[in-house]
């Protein structure tokens, strides 16, 4: 009954999404990709030695998206686990993550070698994000939020994703 | 279910043999058929059932992440993947709660279904429908539900299977039918053909009997022995026959045997008769010859009185008479001769009077003896003559004989049998009861009453009839004394003559030692009484 009502409000959320101003829209936009990176999550599986008791989804430095984030996402639970988000300041705190969350106006050159560590998984704007160093990247289609899949750096990540995942992939990188 | 068996039983043979084999196999094949056809329809349904289940958790599970991600052209591009399954008519993805209002997500319809998934009711509401089969499967995401699927399918591939199904059962029926056909008319001439050869037989049989027949038989089955069965009967049959034949010979020769015998027997007992009616002939003339010898007897007594009553008259007149001549004729002498010849003609008189009339007497009884005529007499009157005729005998003999009848006693019968009856009774009395010359008393009694019958009684106080004679007596030639002369038939004619001439009855009572009774009965009239003469 309480899953049913919340989904209920979940789904307004996204159908509203493109009937609001500028800042709404980019607030709501946010939602929607916190709520794709929550269900990005359901069908991911780490490797058994980063396991922890909680999910930690961290943003990177952006603070509006993390509150937007933190509010979304707060008492949620993914695969038994349940999810926090942190707001990340510096490279040395991605050790912490499983997921990272990297805003599109955000530089991330200066952390790749901490986000390249396996068990991380990076999600960020554009195609060209999936291609390079990013797990998962967003992309719009038909005004609508869909996202590539760097499959290889996954598995060099040692995290497995759902073949559920993989056919609603735009694009699936090697 | 009786009538059918009543128009079965007069069936013959042979199409009661179709008609079971042909109805057997069909039965149970149309029994097999139905159970299979229904337990394969069954079968087939819950496979596609559990089929289109498994189908539609494996959707839900593939359309989860498309849901999930709100991507409905990955549901689309998933749900068209369903055109492998030809039956598949409707599949529809629902967004939403079990208790909210369902949206179409995604929709499958090749057929372009008029009732595409927005008609489709909430999950559960699709009740049972015969031409469509549906499943229904929640979509969950970390076991969450977020939507449902719905899949319906046809079912007109199992039909179309049952038909084929249903065709072959028809198809095998027929042929069956025909196999069974077949054999039958093969086996049918196995069983009949024995049969009617049998029939043909007792048929034959029947008309001319010729039991030197047998059957040929076909095989040592059932029908074989009872051949032989009825070959056996019928050699039985034949054996009784001659056996029957021969005793009906037997029995002719003894028959001719028999009817030999009886012809002898017969002209035995014409002689025996003959012999009898001789030996009663004897009988009665011996008893005349005994009344003659009584007669004799009894007259020679007053007509020697008379002899000598006359001779002394005569003398005594001759000597009157000289005397007379001479003169010396006194009138004393005339006085004294007189006298003498009037006491001389008493004397006379008297004798020839008793002479004359015992020759009266022996006349009756001897006419009436000799001669068979009715006539009326006192009986009194006449028991006293035929006594009379018996006195020779009894004079000799210490015997006294006591009548006691009425003697007003009319009776109009045959005398001769009457007094032959008395005659006899009393010599019976004079040899056997009182032999050796025993005094004894005879009594004779008799009375009329109002029917007009008489009863006489005869009794004597002599020695008895015992019980196991007595049982004979009335039997012809049956005597005690054949040494001595009897002839055993004077009882049996006294029998005869009560029972036959007089027409009464005749009872007999005695013991050993205490004398003889004898009862006659018979009718005092013998004209009223309607006995033939």
């Amino acid at each position: 009954m309480l899953c049913g009502l919340r989904f209920g409000v979940w789904w307004l959320a996204l159908v509203f999404v493109s009937s609001l101003s500028l800042a709404d829209e980019r607030q709501l936009e946010t939602r929607v990709k916190s709520a794709f990176i929550y269900n990005f999550t359901k069908y991911l599986s780490w490797p058994d030695d980063s396991m922890r008791d909680s999910l930690h989804i961290c943003v990177a430095r952006d603070t509006s998206v993390y509150e937007v984030m933190r509010e979304t996402l707060t008492s949620k639970e993914s695969q038994g686990r349940r999810v926090e988000v942190r707001l990340l300041r510096s490279g040395q705190e991605v050790s912490s993550c499983d997921v990272v969350y990297l805003p599109r106006n955000h530089p991330v050159a200066d952390w790749k070698f901490e986000l390249q560590a396996p068990g991380i998984v990076t999600v960020g704007e554009g195609s060209e994000f999936a291609s390079d160093y990013g797990v998962f990247g967003f992309v719009v289609v038909a005004e609508k939020i869909r996202f590539d899949i760097n499959l290889g750096l996954a598995r060099q990540k040692g995290v497995r994703i759902s073949s559920k995942l993989l056919s609603l992939a735009q694009r699936v990188v090697e | 279910m009786s009538a059918f068996l009543g128009s079965i039983r007069d069936l013959p043979i042979r199409q009661k043999m179709l008609v079971a084999i042909i109805g057997t196999s069909m039965l149970v094949l149309v029994i097999n058929a139905s159970v299979s056809l229904l337990l394969g329809w069954n079968s087939t349904k819950t496979r596609i059932e559990r089929e289109l289940k498994i189908t539609s958790q494996i959707y839900a599970e593939n359309v989860s992440a498309a849901l999930s991600f709100n991507d409905d052209v990955a549901a689309h591009t998933l749900l068209a993947s369903l055109k492998s399954l030809p039956e598949l008519e409707l599949a529809c993805v629902f967004r939403g709660g079990v208790n909210r209002q369902p949206v179409v997500f995604a929709e499958y319809n090749p057929l372009l279904s008029k009732t595409p998934c927005k008609s489709v009711g909430a999950l559960g509401d699709s009740g049972p429908d015969s031409t469509h089969i549906e499943a229904i499967s929640p979509v969950t995401i970390d076991s969450e539900p977020i939507g449902y699927i719905y899949l319906r399918r046809s079912v007109d591939d199992l039909v179309a299977s049952s038909k084929v199904a249903g065709a072959t059962v028809v198809l095998t029926l027929v042929i069956c039918v025909a196999v069974a056909y077949g054999l039958a008319s093969f086996f049918r001439g196995l069983i009949e053909q024995p049969i009617k050869r049998l029939l043909g037989v007792t048929q034959k049989l029947s008309q001319e009997p010729d039991l030197a027949t047998r059957v040929e038989k076909f095989a040592n089955d059932e029908i074989g022995k009872l051949f032989d069965s009825f070959n056996h009967m019928i050699a039985q049959i034949q054996d009784r026959d001659s056996q029957l034949q021969a005793t009906r010979k037997e029995l002719e020769v003894r028959l001719g045997e028999i009817e030999a015998t009886n012809s002898t027997l017969n002209q035995t007992l014409l002689r025996l008769k003959k012999t009898q009616e001789q030996l009663v002939h004897q009988e009665k003339m011996a008893s005349l010859g005994a009344l003659v010898a009584g007669v004799a007897h009894e007259i020679n007594t007053p007509i020697g009185v008379g002899v000598t009553a006359s001779s002394t008259l005569h003398s005594s007149t001759e000597e009157a008479l000289e005397n007379y001549e001479a003169g010396r004729l006194t009138d004393s002498g005339l006085r004294r001769y007189m006298s003498m010849a009037i006491q001389s003609a008493n004397i006379l008189m008297t004798n020839l009077n008793r002479a004359a009339n015992l020759i009266h007497s022996f006349k009756q009884v001897a006419v009436d003896q000799s001669s068979s005529e009715t006539r009326r007499f006192n009986l009194y009157e006449y028991v006293e003559e035929v006594l009379l005729s018996l006195r020779p005998r009894l004079k000799k003999t210490l015997i006294k004989v006591n009548v006691n009848i009425d003697k007003s006693i009319q009776v109009h019968s045959y005398p001769g049998a009457i007094s032959q009856v008395i005659t006899n009774l009393v010599m019976n009395s004079l040899v056997h009861g009182f032999p050796d010359n025993q005094p004894g008393f005879i009594s004779l009694g008799a009375e009329c009453d109002e029917g007009g019958l008489i009863t006489l009684i005869y009794a004597d106080d002599g020695e008895g009839i015992s019980e196991q004679n007595l049982r004979k007596v009335f039997d012809p030639f049956f005597t005690t004394r054949r040494a001595a002369g009897g002839s055993g038939l004077g009882m049996h004619i006294v029998y005869n003559l009560v029972t036959q001439q007089l027409g009464g009855k005749i009872d007999i009572h005695s013991e050993q030692g205490r004398g003889v009774l004898v009862q006659l009965t018979f009718p005092v009239d013998i004209r009223q009484a309607g006995v033939p003469s």
